[in-house]
């Protein structure tokens, strides 16, 4: 579902790119394969993602993190769009694309 | 040593001593690098690509400082050069000042981000290079290989980082940085102005790798009674102690 949403999203969102940590295997295969330039596969690389999302938004890209597990977003440039995808019980995905096109980073959650 | 050295390393001192905290020894071993950097010249055509009276310029290099003690020497170069710097200037490396690119209060956190913007270079295919300043010391933390792996597998050729080694270690920068995919160039004398210029012109005509500069750098690099001397690493000069140092440069 996350895949596919992003895919969509993508079509919009031209300067999106997604920032995939998982590991084994990515959870993005069907945007990596539409948008191969906007993807990056990072597996396991927790400790740079965030800090090289914000090298890559600050060109005015919208950074998209999956997968990534810490919480230093209040470090983050408050003019760097990093959205960090998390799951989460609360999670919804209504109003995705607003929350992505969003200023800021910000931690965005979906459904489990 | 030559007279904008000199000059550069007295207002870097002088902010320190203003600021009243600082670590000169440390300040003192970067310094030439980047006078090299922002003031070299091939043919009479700086080697990094800025323009002070247009900070943000669109086809402007970027330099990321990731070793934070090397502030101050940025500030006096950023100042000398001509960019219109405030009178109170942050302790942290900060956007909203003109010339610095990358905000950063974590070591470490400028490489990750260098490596995030040249990457973004080469997914629009601009003509544009980043240069990132790192301390021998940021190479002990992990997410700094995880990035300097990235660069290699992604063949950021635009990317040129400048390890300022100050401390005799074991680490063999030159054999690890080979080993995971980047061209090394040594500087025999990392203070020296025409070397350290003619390292930043073969980074930049390096392709399909990431280009590591490794500057073996002296602490304290001008100032002959504080050279090499660790008690003068993390200080600052008092007021007569600053006096010698004028009378020694000047």
């Amino acid at each position: 579902m996350l895949d596919a949403k992003l895919t969509q999203l993508g079509l919009k969102l031209k300067n999106m790119v997604v920032l995939d940590l998982n590991f084994p295997r990515i959870v993005c295969p069907e945007f990596r394969k539409t948008y191969e330039p906007r993807f990056i596969a990072l597996p396991c690389r927790q400790g740079m993602a965030l800090e090289m999302a914000g090298g890559l938004a600050s060109f005015g890209k919208v950074v998209v993190l999956v997968g990534y597990e810490g919480d230093e977003l209040k470090d983050l440039d408050p003019t760097f769009n990093v959205k960090v995808l998390r799951h989460s019980p609360e999670g919804t995905w209504e109003n995705l694309e607003e929350r992505l096109r969003a200023f800021g980073p910000s931690l965005v959650l979906i459904p489990v | 040593m030559n007279t904008r050295q000199r000059e550069l390393r007295l207002a870097a001192l002088d902010l320190i001593r203003k600021r009243g905290s600082g670590h000169s020894g440390r300040m003192l071993s970067s310094i030439d690098l980047l006078e090299g950097l922002y003031f070299g010249k091939e043919n009479e055509r700086l080697i990094f690509k800025h323009n002070p009276k247009i900070p943000q310029g669109e086809e402007r290099d970027f330099f990321v400082l990731s070793k934070l003690e090397a502030l101050p020497a940025l500030y006096a170069v950023l100042k000398k050069d001509g960019y219109l710097l405030p009178d109170v200037l942050p302790s942290f490396p900060d956007r909203k000042i003109p010339g610095i690119d990358v905000s950063s209060r974590t070591h470490g956190l400028g490489l990750c981000t260098a490596v995030g913007m040249a990457k973004a270079i080469q997914m629009d295919r601009r003509n544009q290079h980043v240069f990132c300043l790192v301390a021998d010391y940021e190479l002990d933390h992990g997410k700094t290989w995880e990035a300097i792996q990235f660069a290699a597998e992604q063949k950021l050729e635009r990317l040129c980082l400048i390890v300022d080694e100050n401390d005799a270690r074991d680490m063999p920068i030159q054999e690890r940085f080979e080993a995971f995919g980047w061209k090394v160039i040594k500087l025999r004398d990392a203070h020296d102005h025409d070397e350290i210029v003619y390292g930043y012109m073969k980074a930049r005509l390096t392709l399909r790798k990431p280009t590591c500069i490794w500057a073996p750098t002296v602490k304290s690099a001008g100032v002959p009674f504080a050279q090499r001397k660790p008690e003068y690493d993390d200080v600052v000069f008092s007021d007569a102690e600053y006096e010698e140092i004028r009378n020694i440069l000047l």
